[in-house]
């Protein structure tokens, strides 16, 4: 009896010791196999592709740790998973990480990498009888990207002298840099000027030599840091499995042509030069 | 009693000054009446959207956008699909400022009884077919121009050399000549075949296919003429093991490799920016944005070199 005693109270200690420092190893065991989801938004398109992204990303990561990407549509719905999911990864803009209200909880893990640069920049391109920014006074404008981030580039094409000019500028979003471009040649018409990265007007140079010629560059501006992946300061298991696929994702080629989709060759880890200039 | 003075003769001093303050008075609270009454209102006059049929997923993203770019305020929607004819006459009848007619059964119904109202139409295919259109209508092509099409063609595809299409010369010669000068300027041959019956697609698609590496779909009623000719001109191209790029993410079904369509939200903005500024803007405008479909599983079976770097302008891949 006494031993039946002891050996249910040895039980129940046993019981007590699993509850207390076994199940959290469980418990990241468990999320470790689900996986972590990274939640992506991005102000500096309009592509729609949301559909094509989640299906192949969704398909690279079942092969890796089963982690789920859910992309966004809209800002507010990405800032709200934010608060409600801690525990993911967030691939974001560079330009929309500042702003955030909590960004110091935050932090920058990776970087995206594009021909070996993880820096970006705009260029103001104009038609050739476009002569300077003056003349673009009252120009339609075509730029991918939602509209507060067309007007922050454009505020810093235009720079303090012709600020004002952005009151009556026509700004016109389209889904991506080739149809900026292309927004400005003799079939369409529909713009004077354009605000695209330099690899599209490289792009545009490859592909339409003539149509590139054509073409002035009036501004151009900052480096700006490409798409950034961040977490909070102490990521868990899963969040950690995922941020070592992503690292390793530009040299698979499978795992590159789903960076390829966002425009990006691969994601790297932040340096802290570029994390400072993130929270400036 | 005392009688008035005659209105023409200058009134005594005190007076004066108390009806020139009252007319101040007056001017005043008339001013901010007005403006009150400015600030209400939109900035642009009232816009009817006569939809075609709202349950179309592409029609209803050009009405969305559109309004996410023109805002609410006095825009009134109507669903030609539910409310006929009748409902859109009476819509008319309020006198909107401005009518976007979405798709061309939405042109068709409004444009008799619009009279001489600004028309905005859009996503409608083919638009020349309402030539000769009124001074009031603005139009927003459906077709992205042959340039840009192969422009993209070529960043996509940087080794394609040469690209035909079968066409109606009665409809589309001019278009076909354009294609062939934008060819050039990226360095691609459009090798093209008059066809006026629907018979003649497929002799022509035999002669023509072996002389090209990609065969061009284009919105010509002689080739679409039904869906037998259709399914022919597919069956024909991938028995010769040729890619077809067409215009509707429709062909992918059937198996087209690539396709360029209009953005449709890009379409509802550019008709939103027309509302706000109908005056200035061109009888015509090209499809600003562009919505890439490819079919990767196709582009690897025909052996078709992609550029990787152009999987960013992607809307939709399919495996």
């Amino acid at each position: 009896m006494t031993f039946h005693r002891q050996l249910s109270r040895r039980h129940a200690l046993g019981a007590l010791a699993f509850a207390g420092l076994g199940a959290p190893f469980l418990r990241r065991a468990r999320a470790q196999a689900a996986g972590a989801t990274i939640h992506f938004y991005s102000p500096e398109t309009n592509i729609n592709n949301f559909g094509t992204l989640k299906g192949e990303f969704d398909a690279f990561f079942a092969g890796v740790g089963g982690h789920k990407f859910q992309p966004y549509s809209d800002r507010a719905g990405f800032e709200k998973a934010m608060e409600s999911n801690p525990g993911g990864l967030f691939l974001m803009s560079s330009w929309h990480y500042p702003q955030l209200a909590k960004k110091a909880a935050w932090q920058p893990m990776l970087i995206g990498q594009l021909r070996e640069k993880t820096t970006q920049r705009h260029v103001l391109c104009a038609k050739k009888d476009v002569a300077n920014l003056a003349a673009l006074k009252g120009a339609k404008v075509l730029a991918a990207g939602n509209k507060d981030y067309i007007l922050t580039l454009l505020g810093e094409l235009l720079g303090p002298e012709h600020r004002a000019l952005l009151a009556g500028q026509k700004v016109l979003e389209v889904p991506k840099d080739l149809d900026a471009l292309m927004g400005m040649g003799p079939d369409l018409g529909n713009a004077q000027a354009a605000i695209v990265t330099e690899s599209g007007l490289d792009k545009l140079g490859k592909s339409n030599a003539k149509q590139h010629a054509a073409l002035v560059q009036l501004a151009k501006g900052p480096e700006r840091l490409l798409p950034i992946v961040v977490a909070l300061a102490q990521p868990d298991a899963a969040a950690q499995a995922l941020l070592k696929v992503l690292v390793g994702m530009g040299a698979d080629p499978e795992g590159q042509q789903r960076l390829r989709l966002l425009g990006l060759d691969s994601l790297t880890p932040i340096n802290p030069a570029q994390t400072k200039e993130l929270r400036k | 009693m005392n009688p008035r003075p005659p209105p023409l003769l200058p009134l005594p001093r005190a007076q004066r000054s108390g009806t020139v303050a009252a007319t101040l008075l007056v001017l005043l609270v008339l001013a901010v009446t007005q403006w009150r009454a400015l600030a209400a209102v939109p900035p642009s006059a009232p816009v009817l959207v006569v939809n075609s049929d709202a349950s179309v997923a592409k029609y209803q993203e050009v009405q969305n956008a559109f309004k996410a770019t023109f805002g609410t305020d006095g825009v009134t929607e109507l669903d030609l699909a539910k409310v006929g004819e009748a409902g859109v006459r009476r819509a008319v009848a309020a006198n909107p400022g401005v009518i976007h007619c979405i798709g061309a059964n939405a042109y068709l119904a409004t444009a008799k009884h619009a009279k001489a109202k600004p028309i905005i139409l859009s996503t409608a295919i083919n638009w020349e077919r309402f030539k000769p259109l009124p001074a009031s209508t603005r139009v927003i092509a459906n077709e992205l121009p042959a340039g840009q099409q192969l422009t993209l063609f070529r960043h996509f595809f940087p080794k394609l050399q040469r690209v035909g299409v079968i066409y109606n010369p009665a409809i589309n010669k001019q278009w076909f000549a354009q294609a062939v000068v934008a060819g050039k300027e990226v360095g691609i041959e459009v090798i093209g075949r008059p066809v006026n019956r629907s018979p003649g697609v497929g002799p022509a698609l035999a002669e023509l296919t072996p002389k090209v590496d990609v065969l061009w779909l284009t919105p010509d009623p002689v080739v679409l003429e039904n869906e037998a000719v259709v399914g022919r001109y597919f069956t024909g191209a991938d028995a010769a093991k040729k890619p077809v790029f067409a215009y509707s993410a429709a062909f992918m079904d059937l198996g087209a490799t690539l396709v360029l369509a209009p953005d449709m939200p890009t379409v509802g903005r550019q008709a939103a920016a027309i509302a706000q500024d109908f005056a200035g803007a061109p009888a015509v405008s090209a499809p600003a944005g562009s919505e890439v479909t490819l079919n990767l599983k196709r582009v690897q079976q025909y052996g078709l070199e992609l550029n990787r770097e152009a999987l960013d302008a992607v809307s939709n891949l399919i495996r």
